[in-house]
C-alpha cells in the first residue's frame, strides 16, 4: 500500500518544488495509470518511489509518504526494491547482463543469492513470460517486445508486490505494445502485483482496464477517478493531453457523454446520429511526377539480408508514411537512401537523375535526413549555431547565413530560442534543431526518422504541424518513418509498409485498414477510431475526418 | 560486431575447463616468460602453446589474423631493435662478433640472437591468450576474475565493457555518419593536426550520449541492489569438477617450481655460441 | 550522492569508458613509422575528469586490455600500465573543489592544472612503461626510451589538441544559463 499525504518535492538544484501537495492512495492489487505532459513530474514521482530521489539524485521531500511501510525520502533504494520493481524507458540501458538468462538473474546475483537457485527462480520467470527460448540470446539480437519482456523477468525474480513501468511503450511497434499490455494486464491478474504505470500511449496503455488514472498537470494532481470518468470530463483535453482517437472524435463531434456509461467500452455508444457518411477530402496527388524512386534495391549487412526487393516513390509535394515491424528495415533503407549504406543493389532516382554515385554529402544536398536520435546529429552548442553550421563550412556569407537560418528557424517554430544553448531544450525541441538544420540547405525532400517518438501530444503535434507547414511552403517531399498509425493517418497523403525485405503495401491508409493480413503480418494495427467503427458499422473516415477537421 | 562473435563454440577439454583457471594460466604462464631470457623455454612454451590451441580445435582461420599480427609486429620490432641498439646483446654476453662493422654503425651476431630470443617470446605469449579468448565466453570472462579474487565490481566493469562495445560501436558509426551529413568529412583531411581537431565533433556528442547512458545504467543497475553486498553469486558460475581442481594443482605444482628454482635467480641471457 | 570510492556510477563509467576506448582505438592518424596519434586517448582524460582518477586509471587499463586482446590476441602489459597511469594522474583534477563537468564549473586555472597533470601523467606513465619494457619484456633500454618518447609526444598532442578542448566544451555546455527568455 502506497500513501502520499501532503507530499512536497523540490531538486536541489531547482528554485521551485516539482510535485506539489500530493495526496494519492495505491492498494495493493491496484492498476493505476499515470499521465500529464511532458515535465510534469510523472518521472519524478517515480523515482521518489523507487528511492532514486533522494538516493541518487538530490532532493528535499517533506510530508508524510510511505509504501509498503516504508518512508518515502528516508529509505534506502535497496530497501524500496523489495517492494516495488522499477522497469524504465530506455530498454538497452536496462539491460546489462551478456545475454537474456544472466540479465534476468542480475538481482539475485547481487543479493548472492546461492547459484543452484538462481538458476531455478530464472527459469520458472521465463517460462513464466514464455522467454525461455531466447534465454541464450544477447541484446542486439532481440526486439523492442522481447526486450521488454526481459526487463518484466528481471524484475519479478524479485518477489515484489508492485511493478512501477515508466513508459514501456515508447519505441515498441503498434502490435508489440499492444503484447506488453496484455502481458502486463495479466501479471496483475495472475500474481496479484499492483501495476503503477507512466504512458503517453493513451490509445495502447487504456487497452487494459485500469482502476483508476492520475492526472499530473505542473507537479499537482489535478485528477484522480476511474479512467471513464476521466475520459468523460475535459481534464486531458485543458492539458493538451490526447485522449484514446475514437474518444476524442466523438467528442469533436458534440456526442453526449452524460449517459456514457463506460467510456472505453465500444458498447456504451449510440451511434444512430453517425448514418450519413461523410466524404473525405485527403488530396490526391497521384498526378504529380515522382521525386524519388527506388527500384529494386537489395541491401544486406554481412549474411544478414534486410532489404530484398525495394520498390518505392515519393512524388512532388507528399508526405508519405513508412511503416512496419521494429527491426524491419526501415532505418536501414532511409541508411541507403542518404547513402550511408553505399552497397546496396539496385537503383534510387531524384527527379529522375539517378543518385547511386553520390556520396553522403552530395545526397545531403538533396535529401535532409533527420535521424532517430537528435543527440547523434547536434555537434554546437547554441541553437544558431547548429543550424548555420552547413552554411559556415559552405562559406557562404554572413548576412546571406544569417537571413537563412532566420527563415528556417522561424519555419520550425525556434525562432525564440535562437540564441540558447541546445543542453537546455527539450528533446522536442532539439528534434525541430535537427530539422532546421537540414533545411538550410533546402532539401527537396525530407527523411524523418521515428520523429515523434516518446514525445507527448504537444510535442508530437509541434513536430508534426512543422513538417506539414513545410511541406505547404516549401513544396518539399516528406519520407517519413513512423509506428504511429495516428500520425500516419492525420499527416500523411500515402502509407507504405516494409516487411520481409520487401513493400508490403502501398496506397492510401484508410484501405490499409481494411487488410488484416497485412496489418497482422507488419505488427501493426489499425487505431481505436477504426476498431470502434467497425464495431458499430460505420465508415471510419467519419470520425476520422471529424477527428482531424476534414483537412490534411 | 559483437563481442560474443569472437567466442568460438566446442566442446573441447579447454572450453569445458573453467574460466578462472584458464585466466590464471595466463597469469602464471605470462609469469614464467618474463621470467626468462632463453629461447629454448619460450620455443618449449610456444610448441605446448600450439598444441592446447590443436586440443581446442578453434579453427586455424580465427587464429590466423593474430598470429600474422604478432609476426608483423616482432618484424617490426627486431628492425626497430637492430637500428637503435645493435650492440645490446654483447653488452649481456661481454662478447662481440660482428656481422656488420662500419665507422658509423656495428652489428653483432649477439644481438641478431637477442633479438630472435625477444620475438620468439613474444610469439610464446601468444597461444595462451588466445586459448582463453576463444574458448572462454564472454559471459565467464567477469566471474572468472572476480573468482580469482578481483574486485567484483571492477569484475564487473568488464563485464559492462563487453556488453557496451558492440553499442557504443554502432553509436560511433551514427554520429561519423551524421557528420558526413554535415559536411564533415574526417577521412578527407589531410593535415594531421587539422584532423585531430576534426575528431572533436566525434568525440562530443558520443561523450555526451555515453555520460546520459552511464547515468542511466547505474540508475537502472542501482534499482537492481548492485552493490549491495560485500560478495555477489554469478549466474555463470559452476562448480569446480575434476579437470579443474587437476588443472589447478598442475598450476600449483609450476607456480611452487618457479618459487623454489627460478624466482630468486637472476635473468641470464641465453647465448648458445660463445 | 555516493562517495563511496567505487559507487555504482563509477562502475558503469568504468565499464562504458573502456567501451568507448575499445570502440574508438579503431580510429588512428598515423603520424610516423609505429606511432600515431590514438584517440581513444582523449577518453582517459575526459572520462578522469568527469569521474575521477579511480576511473581514469581503470578505463585505461581495462579499455587498453581489453583493446588488445579483442584486436591482436597479445596484450601488450606495460603499455597497459602507461594507459592506466595517465588516466589515473590527469583523474587528480576532479578532486579540485571548484571544479566539476557536471555542474559546468571549469576556470581558466583548471586548464592550466590539467595541462600540467597531463605532463605529470605522462612522466609517470612513461616511467612505468619503460620499467614493464625493460624489466619484464627484456627490451634494450635506449630502444624503448625513444619509443616511448615517441608515443608521450604524440599522447601529449592529443590530449592537448583534443582532450583537454573536448572537457571544456562538455563542461560549458554544462553551464547554468540565466537571464534567458522564455
Ligand atoms: N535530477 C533533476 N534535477 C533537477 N531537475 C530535474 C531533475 N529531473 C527532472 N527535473 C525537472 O523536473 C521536472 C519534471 O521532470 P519529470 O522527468 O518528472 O517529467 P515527466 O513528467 O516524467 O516528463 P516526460 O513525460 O517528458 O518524461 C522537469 O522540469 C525536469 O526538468
Ligand atoms: N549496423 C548494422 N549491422 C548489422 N545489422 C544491423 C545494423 N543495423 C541494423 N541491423 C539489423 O538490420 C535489421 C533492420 O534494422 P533497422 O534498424 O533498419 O530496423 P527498423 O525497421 O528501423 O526498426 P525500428 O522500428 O526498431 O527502428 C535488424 O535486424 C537489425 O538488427
Ligand atoms: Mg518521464
Ligand atoms: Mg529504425
Amino acid at each position: 500500500m502506497i500513501k502520499l499525504q501532503n507530499l512536497n518535492l523540490k531538486y536541489r538544484k531547482l528554485n521551485n518544488p516539482t510535485l506539489k501537495e500530493m495526496n494519492l492512495e495505491i492498494n495493493p492489487g491496484e492498476k493505476v495509470l499515470i499521465v500529464g505532459p511532458s515535465g510534469s513530474g510523472k518521472s519524478t514521482l517515480g523515482k521518489l518511489l523507487n528511492g532514486l530521489i533522494p538516493n541518487s539524485q538530490t532532493a528535499t521531500v517533506s510530508g508524510d509518504n510511505s509504501a509498503y511501510g516504508f518512508a518515502l525520502g528516508k529509505s534506502t533504494i535497496f530497501e524500496l526494491s523489495t517492494k516495488i520493481g522499477t522497469i524504465m524507458q530506455d530498454q538497452d540501458a536496462q539491460f546489462v547482463g551478456l545475454n537474456v538468462a544472466e540479465d534476468i538473474a542480475f538481482y539475485l546475483e547481487n543479493l548472492s543469492v546461492d547459484v543452484d537457485t538462481m538458476h531455478t527462480k530464472v527459469d520458472e520467470v521465463m517460462e513464466l513470460l514464455d522467454i525461455t527460448e531466447i534465454k541464450d540470446t544477447d541484446p542486439s539480437r532481440l526486439s523492442g517486445g522481447e526486450k521488454q519482456k526481459v526487463s518484466l523477468a528481471g524484475v519479478l525474480v524479485n518477489d515484489v508486490d508492485c511493478l512501477l513501468l515508466d513508459e514501456p511503450l515508447a519505441n515498441l511497434d503498434p502490435q508489440s505494445a499492444v503484447d506488453v499490455m496484455n502481458l502486463i494486464s495479466d501479471i496483475n491478474h495472475k500474481l496479484n502485483k499492483t501495476i503503477i504505470m507512466i504512458e503517453h500511449r493513451l490509445e495502447d496503455a487504456l487497452l487494459i482496464n485500469f482502476d483508476k488514472v492520475v492526472v499530473i498537470d505542473n507537479g499537482v494532481i489535478i485528477a484522480n477517478d476511474a479512467p471513464s470518468n476521466i475520459m468523460k470530463s475535459d481534464v486531458l483535453t485543458n492539458i493538451g493531453i490526447r485522449k484514446p482517437l475514437f474518444i476524442e472524435a466523438l467528442s469533436k463531434a458534440n456526442y453526449d457523454f452524460t449517459n456514457v456509461a463506460n467510456a472505453l467500452d465500444y458498447d456504451s455508444y449510440d451511434l444512430s446520429i453517425f448514418k450519413d457518411n461523410i466524404e473525405g477530402k485527403s488530396r490526391d496527388l497521384n498526378t504529380n511526377h515522382n521525386l524519388l524512386e527506388v527500384e529494386n534495391l537489395e541491401f544486406s549487412y554481412g549474411e544478414h539480408n534486410v532489404l530484398t526487393d525495394v520498390n518505392l516513390n515519393v512524388k512532388q509535394g507528399e508526405i508519405v508514411s513508412l511503416l512496419g515491424a521494429n527491426g524491419t528495415g526501415k532505418s536501414t533503407l532511409c541508411n541507403a537512401i542518404i547513402g550511408i549504406n553505399k552497397d546496396y543493389n539496385g537503383s534510387i532516382k531524384l527527379n529522375d537523375e539517378s543518385i547511386d554515385s553520390l556520396g553522403i554529402f552530395e545526397r545531403s544536398n538533396l535529401i535532409g535526413y533527420v535521424m532517430q536520435n537528435p543527440n547523434h546529429y547536434i555537434t554546437e552548442t547554441v541553437v544558431e549555431d547548429e543550424v548555420a553550421f552547413t552554411l559556415r563550412q559552405a562559406g557562404i556569407n554572413k548576412s546571406e547565413i544569417d537571413t537563412k537560418v532566420e527563415e528556417v528557424l522561424e519555419a520550425c517554430r525556434l525562432l525564440k530560442y535562437k540564441k540558447w544553448p541546445i543542453s537546455m531544450l527539450s528533446y522536442g525541441q532539439r528534434r525541430r534543431v535537427t530539422i532546421a538544420a537540414c533545411l538550410v540547405k533546402n532539401p527537396k525532400l525530407i527523411i524523418l526518422d521515428e520523429p515523434t517518438a516518446g514525445q507527448d501530444f504537444e510535442t508530437f503535434k509541434s513536430i508534426m504541424d512543422t513538417v506539414r507547414d513545410l511541406r505547404d511552403k516549401y513544396n518539399m517531399s516528406v519520407l517519413v518513418i513512423t509506428h504511429n498509425m495516428q500520425l500516419a493517418y492525420e499527416y500523411s497523403d500515402r502509407a507504405i509498409v516494409l516487411g520481409s525485405g520487401k513493400i508490403q503495401f502501398d496506397g492510401k491508409i484508410e484501405n490499409l485498414y481494411e487488410q488484416t493480413e497485412i496489418l497482422k503480418n507488419n505488427n501493426l494495427r489499425s487505431t481505436s477510431i477504426q476498431r470502434f467503427s467497425k464495431h458499430h458499422n460505420i465508415s471510419s473516415n467519419i470520425l476520422g475526418q471529424i477527428l482531424i477537421g476534414g483537412e490534411k | 560486431m559483437n563481442t560474443s562473435d569472437l567466442f568460438f563454440h566446442g566442446d573441447s577439454f579447454f572450453h569445458k575447463l573453467d574460466a578462472s583457471i584458464k585466466l590464471l594460466s595466463v597469469i602464471v604462464w605470462t609469469i614464467f616468460i618474463f621470467k626468462f631470457q632463453d629461447i629454448r623455454v619460450f620455443a618449449l612454451f610456444l610448441i605446448v602453446g600450439l598444441i592446447m590451441l590443436y586440443i581446442s580445435k578453434v579453427p586455424a582461420k580465427l587464429l590466423k589474423a593474430p598470429f600474422i599480427f604478432i609476426v608483423l609486429f616482432t618484424i617490426f620490432n627486431s628492425i626497430f631493435l637492430l637500428v637503435i641498439t645493435p650492440q645490446y646483446g654483447s653488452e649481456l654476453t661481454g662478447t662481440y662478433t660482428y656481422v656488420i662493422q662500419t665507422d658509423h654503425y656495428a652489428m653483432t651476431y649477439e644481438t641478431v640472437f637477442y633479438m630472435l630470443t625477444l620475438s620468439m617470446k613474444y610469439l610464446a605469449l601468444l597461444p595462451i591468450t588466445l586459448l582463453f579468448v576463444f574458448t572462454t565466453h564472454p559471459t565467464q570472462f567477469a566471474s572468472s576474475l572476480n573468482r580469482i579474487g578481483v574486485n567484483y565490481k571492477i569484475a564487473y566493469s568488464v563485464n559492462l565493457s563487453l556488453r557496451y562495445i558492440p553499442t557504443v560501436v554502432d553509436e560511433m558509426w551514427t554520429i561519423k555518419n551524421a557528420l558526413m551529413i554535415k559536411g564533415i568529412n574526417i577521412d578527407d583531411e589531410t593535415n594531421k593536426i587539422k584532423k585531430l581537431k576534426l575528431y572533436l565533433n566525434l568525440l562530443i556528442p558520443l561523450m555526451k550520449n555515453s555520460i546520459e547512458k552511464i547515468d542511466t545504467i547505474s540508475n537502472a543497475m542501482d534499482l537492481r541492489s548492485f552493490g549491495y553486498g560485500k560478495k555477489r553469486t554469478w549466474y555463470r558460475f559452476e562448480k569446480f569438477q575434476t579437470r579443474d581442481y587437476a588443472a589447478l594443482a598442475t598450476l600449483v605444482i609450476l607456480m611452487v617450481l618457479f618459487l623454489l628454482f627460478f624466482a630468486f635467480e637472476p635473468r641470464v641471457f641465453y647465448y648458445p655460441f660463445i | 550522492m555516493n562517495k563511496k570510492l567505487l559507487s555504482t556510477q563509477t562502475v558503469v563509467a568504468i565499464g562504458i569508458g573502456a567501451a568507448l576506448y575499445a570502440a574508438l582505438s579503431f580510429f588512428q592518424i598515423p603520424v610516423g613509422p609505429n606511432t600515431s596519434f590514438r584517440i581513444a586517448i582523449a577518453v582517459l582524460a575526459i572520462i578522469g575528469a568527469y569521474y575521477g582518477p579511480v576511473a581514469g586509471f581503470s578505463v585505461g587499463f581495462i579499455g587498453h586490455a581489453l583493446n588488445d586482446m579483442l584486436m591482436y590476441g597479445s596484450v601488450w602489459w606495460s603499455w597497459v600500465f602507461l594507459s592506466a597511469v595517465l588516466g589515473g594522474v590527469i583523474g587528480f583534477i576532479y578532486l579540485e573543489k571548484d571544479f566539476s563537468i557536471k555542474e559546468g564549473m571549469l576556470e581558466k586555472k583548471h586548464i592550466f592544472k590539467m595541462i600540467v597533470l597531463t605532463i605529470i601523467g605522462l612522466l609517470l606513465a612513461s616511467l612505468v612503461a619503460y620499467i614493464g619494457d625493460v624489466f619484464f619484456y627484456g627490451e634494450p633500454a635506449d630502444k624503448v626510451w625513444i619509443q616511448i618518447i615517441i608515443a608521450s609526444i604524440s599522447n601529449a598532442i592529443v590530449l592537448v589538441v583534443l582532450g583537454i578542448p573536448a572537457i571544456v566544451l562538455l563542461a560549458k555546455n554544462n553551464q547554468k544559463h540565466t537571464g534567458l527568455e522564455n
